[in-house]
Parts: C-alpha cells; sequence; structure tokens
C-alpha cells in the first residue's frame, strides 16, 4: 500500500512540476521584448502591421493569452505554429523526432559502450600509463565543443578524403537505412558520451573498491579478475544505471550544432530555431512534450529504484 | 498598336533575343550530362502561398513552381531581362491608365487545367483583401480602389481589375505609375486556384504550407518537402514551355553553415551558391582559375546606410541635434567610405555616395549612369567638416564645442564586425569633427527593435533591398509620413516630396529621370540619410552548369533553362 502512495505522491509532483515549466515558459517568452511577428512586420508599413497581429491574435492582453494557451494544454492542442502555418507540435515531433532520436540513440550506443570500457581499463590499471590516457583523452574530449569535431570530421572524411557524404540524412528506411550519412554524425556526437561515461564507471568503481566487502572477497582467495566481474562491477553500474535513463531521455531533444552542420531535419535544429524565431505555440509544446517525457523517465526511475532498493522509500522517498 | 505598345514591342523582341544568346549553343547531345539533377542550398519557405510571399527564398522557390505574367532572366551583361510568360502580348491605354492583358492560351496548370484571366483576377484580388493582411498588398495600391477597399473603406466590386474573357483581363490605375509593369511581374502578382484554396479552407486543410494541395504553373513542381531540411522539385511536364526545361530534378537542402556550403562547393556535390562569407573569394580563386568554379560578381539592388533620427514625434536622439541638417551632413560626410570598403568588405563592394544603387533604370536609362553621385560633390564642397558640424551647433543653439556632443548608435546581436565597424565609426567622428559617439549594444533583434522605436538612438546603420528595378524602391522610402518612414529616420521635406510626387506619375522617362536626380540630391545634401556601400553578390557556379540567371530583382536564382554539360 505505501509503494502505491509513494508512486501516487511522485505523480502529483510530476504533474505540478509540469504545470509549473509550463506557466515560466510561456511568461518568460511573453517577457522577451517583440514577437514572432516583430521580425516579419518589421519592414512592414503600419496599417499591415496592425492586421497581421489581429490575425494572430496577439494584440490580446497577455492574461487571455495565457488561459488560452493552458486551455489547449490541457486538450494536448499546443497550438499552430505561427511561423510554420498549419504545422502544429504534434506533427513537427513526428516528422523530426525519430531522425533525433536515431542520432542520439546512435551516440548514445556507441560513446557508452567505448566509454564503459575505456573506464573499465582505466580503472582496473590504475595508476598506469593506460588510466593517465584515458584520464587525458576524456578531459580533451570534454572541453572540445561538438561542433569542432563535426566541422573536423566533416572536412577530413568527407571533404578530403571523400569517404563519406558531407550532408544529408536517409529519408526512407529511418531507422536502419542510409548508414553513410549517419557515420559522422554519430561520431562527432559521442565524444561526450565516451568522456563523461568513462570517468563515471572509473570514479564509481574506485569507490567500490575501495569497500571492506572487496577485501573480503580478497581474502577469501578470488582472483582479481572474479574480484572485479562479480563484485566491483555490479555494484559500480548503480550509478550508470542512475544516468543511464537521463541520456536516454535526452537523446530526442537532438543536437543543434551536429544538425546544424550535417544538415540532419532534426528536433533540435528546429527547437533552437524556434526560440530564436519567438514561435510561441512550437516553443510551449516542445517544452512541455520534452519535459513531460523527461519528469516521466524521472519518475520511472525513481519507482525502479524503490523497487530495487526500498531503503530509497522509506527514507521518504528521497533519492 | 499606338506609341505605347509599339516601344515596348520592340524592346521585348530585343529582350527575346537576348535571351536566346543566353542559352547554351546548340551542339552535340553527348555533350550534355545524361543526368540533368541540380542540387542547392536553399533556405525553407515560411510559406507556399504566393500571393503572401515575403522573403527571398519564398521568392526563389515559387519563381520555379509557379510562374506570372513575365518570367526575368539575365543577360551576360547580368542586366535584368523580362519576357513575356504567362501573358502572350499586353496594350498600355494612351493615358498610360489602362493595362491589358492576354494570356498565353498553352499555359495550364499541374493538374492539366488550364490557366485562365480568373485566376489572375482572383490572386490581384486577394493581394488586396484586407482580411489576409499580405505583406506586399501596397504594391497593387496604384490600381483604382485598391487602397481603399484595403483600408475598409471601399468595396471589392469598385476595385478596377476586370476579366474580359477567359484569357484577357485589364487593369486601370487611378495615375499612371511607370513602374507598374515591373511591380506586377514580381510573384504576389502570380495566378491562384481560388477552387483549390476554397475547397482546402472547407476540409481544414492548410494552404498555406502543404504543398500537395497546391498545383503548380512554372517548370517545376514540388515533389516533396521536409521541414527546415530539404525539398525536391521535378520537372513540370505541363509546363507550356517544357522543351527549353533539360532540368529533371532540383534538389534544395538547408545548409546552415557557411563552411560546409564550402565543403559541399569544393566537392562538387553543390551546383552554384551566393557566397554569404566572403572570405572564401580568395580562397576559392585558384578553383577559379584553374577552371573549376565560374565566378562572377554582380551589384545587389542594395544599400548599407545610417538612419537619423528625424521623426516628428521625437527630439531628434538623445543628443537633440539630429535634426539639423548641417550636423547630419557633417557627420555624413566624416565617413571615409573607401577605407570601409577595404576593412570590413575586403574590398568587395561598392562605396556608395547616393542612395540609389547601380544598376536601377529609368526607361532604358541606368540613374547612375546619368548622373554624379551626389556626395561626390559635397565632399569636396566641405573640406571642414568641424566647421559645418559647428554650424549647425550654432543653429540649434547648443553651447560648446564637438567634443560636448555625445551621439548614441544602437546595435544588436554584435559580431567582431559590428563592433569593429562601430569602432571605426568612433573613430572617423573624433577625427574629422570631435565628437563622441556611444554604442548602445542590444543582445537581439526585439531589444534593439524597442530601444528604436523608443527612438533612444542618434543614428544606426540598415541595409534596404530594393524591391523592384526602379529607383523609386529607394526614393519613396524618404516622403513624408510613407509606410516605412519609421525605419528611415523619419526625413520630411516638401520638395523632395513634390519631386517625387510628380515623378511618379510623370509618363517621361527622361523627364522622370531628372526629378529622381533632383530629389536624390535634397536628400543627400540635407542629410537625410548617409549612404555607405552598395552590396556586390559573388556567385559561383561549377564548370559544367550553361544557362544560369542571377536577376537583380526576384528569385535569386534563375535556374529553370539550366541545362549540365558532361563533367
Amino acid at each position: 500500500m505505501s509503494f502505491l502512495r509513494y508512486a501516487l505522491k511522485k505523480l502529483a509532483v510530476m504533474l505540478l512540476t509540469l504545470y509549473l515549466i509550463a506557466t515560466a515558459t510561456f511568461f518568460l517568452l511573453a517577457a522577451t521584448p517583440g514577437d514572432a511577428l516583430s521580425a516579419r512586420v518589421e519592414r512592414l508599413p503600419e496599417t499591415v502591421t496592425q492586421r497581421l497581429y489581429e490575425k494572430y491574435g496577439l494584440n490580446k492582453p497577455i492574461m487571455e493569452r495565457y488561459i488560452t494557451t493552458m486551455k489547449g494544454l490541457l486538450h494536448g492542442d499546443f497550438g499552430e505554429s505561427i511561423i510554420y502555418q498549419g504545422e502544429t507540435v504534434q506533427s513537427i515531433i513526428r516528422q523530426k523526432g525519430p531522425v533525433s532520436a536515431r542520432l542520439g540513440l546512435q551516440q548514445m550506443l556507441l560513446g557508452v559502450t567505448i566509454g564503459l570500457l575505456l573506464g573499465l581499463l582505466a580503472a582496473v590499471k590504475k595508476g598506469s600509463l593506460w588510466d593517465y590516457l584515458v584520464v587525458v583523452f576524456s578531459i580533451l574530449l570534454i572541453s572540445v565543443p561538438n561542433l569542432v569535431f563535426a566541422l573536423l570530421l566533416q572536412q577530413v572524411f568527407a571533404g578530403q578524403l571523400r569517404l563519406f557524404p558531407v550532408i544529408g540524412w536517409p529519408k526512407e528506411n529511418i531507422w536502419l537505412g542510409g548508414w553513410e550519412y549517419t557515420v559522422l554524425p554519430t561520431l562527432a556526437g559521442c565524444f561526450g558520451y565516451i568522456a563523461s561515461y568513462a570517468r563515471l564507471l572509473k570514479a564509481s568503481m574506485l569507490d567500490v573498491m575501495n569497500q571492506e566487502y572487496i577485501l573480503t572477497a580478497e581474502s577469501k582467495g578470488l582472483t582479481h579478475r572474479e574480484v572485479i566481474l562479480h563484485h566491483v562491477l555490479r555494484n559500480a553500474f548503480i550509478p550508470i544505471v542512475t544516468y543511464l535513463p537521463m541520456s536516454l531521455a535526452m537523446c530526442i531533444t537532438g543536437s543543434f550544432f551536429i544538425e546544424s552542420v550535417f544538415s540532419i531535419p532534426g528536433l533540435g535544429l528546429y527547437y533552437v530555431n524556434a526560440v530564436a524565431a519567438q514561435d510561441v505555440t512550437i516553443v510551449m509544446g516542445e517544452t512541455v512534450i520534452i519535459s513531460a517525457i523527461y519528469i516521466f523517465v524521472i519518475f520511472i526511475t525513481d519507482i525502479l529504484y524503490s523497487i530495487v532498493d526500498p531503503r530509497i522509500r522509506i527514507k521518504g522517498g528521497k533519492r | 498598336m499606338n506609341a505605347v505598345s509599339r516601344k515596348l514591342l520592340s524592346v521585348l523582341i530585343a529582350c527575346m533575343l537576348l535571351t536566346v544568346s543566353l542559352m547554351p549553343l546548340a551542339g552535340a547531345e553527348e555533350e550534355y550530362a545524361e543526368e540533368q539533377v541540380l542540387n542547392l542550398t536553399y533556405q525553407d519557405l515560411n510559406l507556399i502561398d504566393v500571393n503572401d510571399v515575403r522573403n527571398s527564398n519564398e521568392f526563389q522557390v515559387l519563381t520555379e513552381v509557379q510562374e506570372g505574367l513575365f518570367r526575368t532572366f539575365s543577360s551576360e551583361d547580368h542586366t535584368d531581362v523580362a519576357v513575356l510568360a504567362g501573358a502572350e502580348s499586353y496594350e498600355v491605354s494612351e493615358d498610360g491608365l489602362t493595362y491589358t492583358f492576354h494570356l498565353r492560351p498553352e499555359c495550364k496548370w499541374s493538374d492539366g487545367v488550364p490557366v485562365t484571366a480568373q485566376n489572375y483576377v482572383d490572386s490581384w484580388l486577394r493581394l488586396i483583401d484586407p482580411e489576409e493582411a499580405f505583406a506586399y498588398a501596397e504594391l497593387a495600391f496604384g490600381i483604382a480602389g485598391a487602397e481603399s477597399y484595403y483600408e475598409g473603406e471601399g468595396a471589392r466590386e469598385d476595385v478596377a481589375i476586370a476579366l474580359i474573357d477567359d484569357l484577357t483581363f485589364s487593369a486601370t490605375l487611378a495615375e499612371p505609375d511607370a513602374a507598374f509593369l515591373k511591380k506586377i511581374g514580381m510573384v504576389p502578382f502570380y495566378p491562384i486556384r481560388k477552387d483549390l484554396i476554397d475547397a482546402a479552407k472547407e476540409n481544414g486543410g492548410n494552404w498555406t504550407n502543404d504543398y500537395q494541395l497546391h498545383v503548380f504553373n512554372g517548370p517545376f513542381v514540388i515533389a516533396d518537402r521536409v521541414l527546415e531540411n530539404s525539398m525536391t522539385l521535378v520537372k513540370n511536364e505541363e509546363y507550356w514551355d517544357k522543351d527549353n526545361v533539360y532540368i529533371t530534378q532540383v534538389n534544395l537542402r538547408v545548409v546552415p553553415e557557411s563552411s560546409t556550403q564550402a565543403q559541399l562547393m569544393e566537392s562538387q556535390q553543390l551546383d552554384f551558391l551566393k557566397l554569404e562569407d566572403i572570405e572564401y573569394v580568395d580562397q576559392w580563386q585558384r578553383y577559379v582559375d584553374n577552371g573549376t568554379f565560374q565566378y562572377f560578381s554582380q551589384t545587389a539592388p542594395s544599400v548599407t546606410y545610417i538612419a537619423f533620427d528625424m521623426h516628428d514625434d521625437a527630439n531628434g536622439g538623445p543628443s537633440g541635434l539630429m535634426k539639423n541638417e548641417k550636423i547630419r551632413l557633417a557627420i555624413s560626410l566624416a565617413f571615409d567610405r573607401e577605407e570601409y570598403n577595404l576593412l570590413f568588405q575586403n574590398g568587395l563592394s561598392t562605396p556608395a555616395y547616393s542612395l540609389v544603387p547601380y544598376g536601377m533604370v529609368v526607361g532604358d536609362k541606368e540613374m547612375r549612369a546619368a548622373c554624379d553621385e551626389p556626395l561626390l560633390g559635397l565632399q569636396a564642397q566641405y573640406t571642414d567638416l568641424r566647421a559645418l558640424f559647428e554650424e549647425g551647433l550654432k543653429e540649434v543653439g547648443f553651447e560648446g564645442t564637438p567634443e560636448d556632443v555625445t551621439l548614441t548608435t544602437i546595435i544588436y546581436s554584435p559580431t567582431t564586425l559590428t563592433t569593429n565597424i562601430n569602432e571605426w565609426y568612433k573613430q572617423q567622428l573624433k577625427d574629422k569633427i570631435g565628437l563622441n559617439l556611444n554604442v548602445e549594444v542590444y543582445p537581439d533583434t526585439s531589444t534593439w527593435v524597442s530601444a528604436r522605436n523608443a527612438y533612444q538612438y542618434d543614428f544606426y546603420t540598415m541595409g534596404w533591398f530594393g524591391d523592384f528595378n526602379d529607383p523609386i524602391t529607394f526614393l519613396n522610402l524618404f516622403t513624408t509620413g510613407n509606410g516605412y518612414a519609421r525605419f528611415m529616420g523619419g526625413f520630411s521635406d516638401s520638395e523632395y516630396d513634390a519631386l517625387i510626387a510628380k515623378a511618379s506619375s510623370s509618363q517621361d522617362d527622361a523627364e522622370r529621370l531628372q526629378l529622381y536626380i533632383d530629389a536624390e540630391k535634397i536628400l543627400m545634401e540635407r542629410g537625410g540619410t548617409a549612404p555607405i556601400y552598395f552590396a556586390q553578390n559573388q556567385y559561383y557556379s561549377q564548370s559544367y552548369v550553361t544557362g544560369l540567371s542571377c536577376p537583380t530583382f526576384g528569385a535569386e536564382f534563375e535556374f529553370s533553362r539550366v541545362r549540365l554539360l558532361k563533367h
């Protein structure tokens, strides 16, 4: 019973958070000077400007617009894009979500795998040349923005060696086809994962290795290999498991720079452009939907924890 | 046939001959590539509704998939040549008021339905529909009754656009307008299919953006579109002149990074490009030299200028000085435009000593060829700018020296370039007049616009693109109370207004040209604005591209008659 109450409480908090995010986004957007039309009417005569504002209802008072927006949100209706008439958040996410998701998943799979292997290497060979190489490598990777990687990869492998297309993304068979288009963007985006997961696993493994039960295990006469595989790795994976769902949730949001450099029809580029163009309905919609996904993942993670580790539930639901 | 239309006919024949010379010389078939597919960059369109067109990217694509009365190509010396397209012929009445258009009977929409005069009449009336609030409605205001219909005073029935028969319609102007033919050649005046628009509205379809609801009467049709990413055009088999269209498919891609564009161009994955980042001009010279790229540079119909705050309802800027002619003129003359061009435009632009750019014509005379640029004369006349400025200060009753004056300029989203330019402004004004300049930086356009609308500046720098090839497209911006006065500083001068009004209704090209010249001189002498430079466009195309046109107005590229050589 207490578990159900715990879950319901989490759900309520989740909905409240979403409402607050939506409200904050609305008012922040409203507080920014100018609006979606200001760039468009910039060079139009006054009379046309007034007409346009009336046409889009942007001349209405802010509270009235807030109520309209919130009512729409309740019904899952975020409204039409002001920049691309007729497009809705749902239609845009349907078109662009899968693209960003595939790119994000590929980057994550590759990056996390390599990252974990490197982290393992660094932890096992602690203090050796390998360890330092991994540390230096990950610091390097984490401090170079992926825009730089993207441009470099593009210049060398597409421009000079012509091994891959300079830009593009598969149009058919969007989940599996056209792998040659995805190689460079995947590489450009996986370095972040490599660096963060390598460091995370290394730190976590070293932490576990200092625990007394490892000493116990070793004193039992287990080989180093067995200790690492059965005791250290399993326990060291707990923070990784916390981290993974978050990475997964962020996958769908896409990457502005990589999508921009490789001309990929993803969400990241679109979202940033929508913010810049102050396309209020789209920004509201995307923010709410992405927050919802994110919060939902956190919610599921929380629930899973409480199942895996009852101590979390007993402590009052703190993570 | 009256005198006017005879003259027009001779111009048209000359145009036809010119375009023929533009076409690649007929050679053996095997010289041409088997696959006639174009790869280009573009910016995604906000809409595909011809009446609602706003930006150059929309002009670009809509010009290729739709067609109006005329189609504009560029001749070998890069001047615009309008040829009859949707229209087969037209007449202008003796008084210059009534234009009658005869449509080409073989024109069809991509669904096989003929293009009719009704399609044009529907379009022109929709353009000025007050409910729609289309950006370019103003272009049709010359038609009798149009403006009052748009303002909600007159009735739709009173707009002087008349359907004569299936292939003939006419429009009557309130006053003669020498630029009328140039205006109606533009995309907002292209025909529309009202039946489909109404059907879309009824079914809740999205006419503005859903290409699948549209039919096309241009050389190409839209076959696919990925929002903010790509668009595919394929040849329109119903197009009346399809025998002269060789390209079968056009792949348009959104490529935001200029380095990626360069990468694509260098690896021949892009067929032509208007260069955004002029840093590549030097880098690509070797490709031009070894024949990989064809290159040419062409004046853009644009001017970058300084707008002074002289609005009637403001105080003449934070300094309170901007309403004085001498002060404005001294500031205008203080900038060394040659140096500006060398420092900030890599010497690739043209320093501006007048408002109207090169290439703008009145009749068949280019305005810049007909007179000297007024600021050059003024520069020779006023050698002591400090003295001129001090005279101005005396006139407004300012106590003190130029050193006591601080002007404010406003900029947004600063880049290294704009920061450097404003530093240079500061230096120029300090050196030549002795005054101080305060540069207010705003993080984005919106905040900057609020500052501008609140008149928190003495001057700012801005660029303007002309809409059609007649000097009036620039000169009109400085008449009293015009719709754009807000962005131009609000210059107001009765003498200038009278000259422009007289020119607009004059039917004599020579007289009109002289009136423009006189008006521009007044504008410059009275410091109505300070032009800085005229931009040059840098075009690159692969060596195998033939038949490409880059008109000054309308579409950036007219690629419908392009043919690719074997490569």
